[in-house]
């Protein structure tokens, strides 16, 4: 599986080390029912069959941490971007 | 084929001769008296960084993986709004004095070890430990990259078509370099100088 990084090019997957689901979001700590959501945001998964948002980082290149939509049934890499800055852009 | 390997302490970096086949498919030579410095953007400020150095070194800084060589320094893109610098004595303080603080700059002369590689066997030898393509039709004069070589993280680029490949290798895997690139090599003949 080769992932398409937007500063080095393709590269190996070999070359990237992988944090995991993309789509959870730190929940508010402050809130009262944050151990619940907590739990959900450490523990749960999707575990999708198709089309699945991933972390990657690309740890022997440019160490930047990417944004991968991997199909998981294929290993299709549907695309790739740079996660600094998709705050900015959401 | 590879036990006079076994003569050299696996900690030091194998010294100059010829090892292998008798000729000269690869010639490995160990590049002394550059200084070398990391260059890394301040946030909201790579467009200042890169009038600076378009004002004071007259060149462009790479937006992608390539070299940019100015007066006396050159600049090697390894990510985004990161750089490594090569230069003669003084290269810190210089770069220092005419881009902080629009950029983080870091000494790494004594962390880098620098190689110059060519030979007419020098890509078949680097197909074994690289996994992206330098084919001279793809890997131009000028194009850089960060990758692993036998596992081992560098950086390296191209300075001609001869071809001379530079590599960056981190100090303490200089030792593990040069034994993969030896024994690599040593199909084709290898000299180290
Ligand atoms: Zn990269």
């Amino acid at each position: 599986m080769r992932i398409p990084c937007p500063y080095c090019g393709w590269r190996d997957a070999q070359e990237f080390a992988y944090l995991g689901d993309a789509t959870v979001e730190r929940p508010d700590p402050a809130a009262a029912d944050a151990p619940a959501r907590f739990h959900d945001y450490v523990y749960l998964r999707e575990n999708p069959a198709g089309p699945h948002s991933e972390l990657w980082r690309h740890s022997a290149g440019c160490r930047q941490w990417l944004a991968v939509r991997r199909d998981t049934t294929t290993h299709e890499i549907i695309a790739a971007e740079f996660v600094r800055g998709r705050g900015a852009r959401r | 084929m590879f036990d006079f390997l076994t003569r050299f302490p696996p900690a030091l970096v194998i010294p100059p001769g010829r090892y292998g086949a008798a000729g000269a498919g690869v010639i490995a030579t160990r590049i002394e008296g550059l200084e070398i410095a990391s260059l890394a953007a301040a946030p909201d400020r790579i467009e200042e960084l890169r009038g600076r150095c378009r004002a004071d070194f007259g060149l462009d800084l790479p937006a992608g993986p390539r070299r940019a060589a100015g007066e006396d320094v050159e600049f090697i893109g390894v990510g985004p709004g990161r750089w490594l610098a090569l230069g003669g004595e003084g290269l810190e303080e210089r770069l220092r004095s005419r881009l902080s603080p629009a950029a983080a700059i870091c000494d790494q002369s004594d962390g880098l070890i620098l190689f110059d590689l060519t030979g007419p066997r020098l890509r078949d030898t680097l197909a074994k430990g690289l996994a992206i393509d330098i084919d001279p039709s793809v890997f131009r004069p000028g194009d850089a990259a960060t990758t692993a070589v036998a596992l081992i993280g560098v950086t390296f680029w191209l300075l001609d078509e001869k071809p001379t490949f530079r590599f960056a290798v981190p100090r303490s895997y200089a030792p593990a370099f040069s034994r993969f690139l030896v024994a690599s090599a040593a199909e084709f003949g290898c000299v180290v100088s």
